[in-house]
């Protein structure tokens, strides 16, 4: 029942992401994200219209509109949607959407004073967009299909209630999520902490945040025990 | 103009539509909501029922379309008989016509525990036509195959509509009809 309700309420829901800069906006997603729009919801007025006039179409008139509404259409919006929504699912704001406690990391991130290492990569850009995604993501596609699938089990646990408290990291944070984007630049091989020890930091025996934590903004615990 | 197909029911009448109907306006439903504020639960629900749904509807309405080509345009249905097959019995309800492309059958009818051959028909022959011109639908003789054959066989909806637009064929149906039904009786 939460869930229909949930789901009902996305209707209503602000859109509230921080506004992008008109140059930070990508084209391309922006009319495919149009394009699946305008196609679903052609489907759903085609769909009432075949309803109400079916009986009065010709036959051949009625196969067409039916290839069309029925096939075409949503393939189309399957090929769309795919895409416009893993790309919209790497945004704070979806993470959030479903991790509520995450709003007092989310807070500290764009927090002008803080010095975590969520709120530095915040500030300085260098992590532009999509900040949760960008470190909590493995690299390449093999990585969206895996934060997308543990998302998924996540959400399952999450309206059947079979998660555990506390809530835990499923696995110890990975330095690969740091040298994806650091170990080639010039900055990391200046330090010789990183030359000596890049064996023990590959492999994790010597942790990125063991040096440069802590990556976010300590937190109590009560809060973080999603109100159950 | 209406187009009817011979022998089945209008396509806005097959109750399959409807079912496509429904699962399309819930894919699309859920992708629209999806796209307009994608949430962790927006997507999970297109993801696990709108997409199912949207590709479900599209798999079902091809399947009807194609099923509804076939029906419209395979007027003939190509059958094959081994040699000593019966095609039809006497008496039985007739429900097709046969054209022979390749082969030879018999065409036999049994009358007082008799069985006598009326005739030998090759390629470019056909039968089972009689049937229709008689008042009980039923099947005079009995047809079985000589060798192997190969019969195009076209249902009664078919022949039945045929006859009524070309009224030309059925003068010549008719009349071979009258010479076989003449040539039983002597």
């Amino acid at each position: 029942m939460s869930a229909v309700v949930a789901w009902l309420f996305c209707f209503l829901a602000p859109v509230q992401p921080v506004a992008p800069l008109p140059y930070e906006i990508d084209p391309v997603l922006v009319w495919l994200q149009r394009l699946a729009l305008g196609s679903a919801l052609t489907g759903i007025v085609l769909g009432l219209f075949l309803v109400l006039a079916r009986r009065r179409l010709g036959e051949t008139s009625l196969k067409w509109l039916c290839m069309g509404q029925f096939v075409l259409l949503p393939l189309l919006v399957v090929a769309m949607g795919n895409i416009v929504g893993l790309q919209q699912a790497k945004k704070v704001e979806f993470c959030q959407s479903c991790h509520l406690t995450m709003g007092f990391f989310v807070r500290d991130m764009e927090d002008a004073s803080s010095q975590t290492l969520a709120a530095l990569h915040y500030r300085h850009r260098w992590s532009p967009e999509d900040q949760c995604y960008a470190c909590h993501a493995s690299y390449g596609l093999f990585g969206d299909v895996r934060a997308k699938w543990k998302g998924l089990q996540d959400f399952l646990k999450y309206y059947s209630g079979t998660y555990e408290l506390p809530v835990q990291m499923h696995a110890p944070y990975r330095n690969g999520e740091c040298l994806k984007c650091h170990e080639r630049t010039p900055k990391f091989a200046e330090s010789e902490y990183h030359v000596e020890g890049l064996a023990e930091i590959r492999s994790g025996a010597l942790g990125c945040l063991d040096c440069h934590g802590p990556a976010h903004a300590e937190q109590v615990i009560s809060e973080n025990a999603h109100g159950r | 103009m209406k187009t009817l197909t011979v022998g089945k029911q209008p396509f806005a009448a097959n109750p399959w539509l409807r079912v496509c109907q429904g699962v399309a306006l819930v894919g699309f439903l859920l992708a629209l909501n999806s796209m307009w504020h994608t949430t962790g639960l927006s997507l999970t629900l297109f993801v696990m029922l709108g997409l199912p749904a949207l590709l479900l509807s599209a798999g079902l309405t091809l399947a009807l379309l194609v099923d509804d080509l076939r029906k419209r345009y395979s007027l003939f249905d190509l059958e094959q008989y081994e040699s000593g097959e019966m095609i039809f019995r006497q008496g039985e309800l007739a429900d097709r016509v046969y054209f022979i492309q390749k082969g030879e059958v018999e065409v036999v009818r049994a009358a007082e525990g008799r069985e006598t051959l009326l005739a030998r028909l090759g390629p470019g022959e056909f039968f089972g036509e009689m049937a229709f011109f008689v008042s009980d639908g039923r099947r005079t003789a009995s047809v079985r195959t000589a060798t192997p054959v190969e019969l195009l066989a076209l249902g009664k909806e078919n022949f039945t509509r045929l006859l009524g637009a070309v009224p030309a064929v059925e003068k010549e149906f008719a009349l071979k009809a009258s010479e076989r039904i003449k040539a039983q009786g002597r």
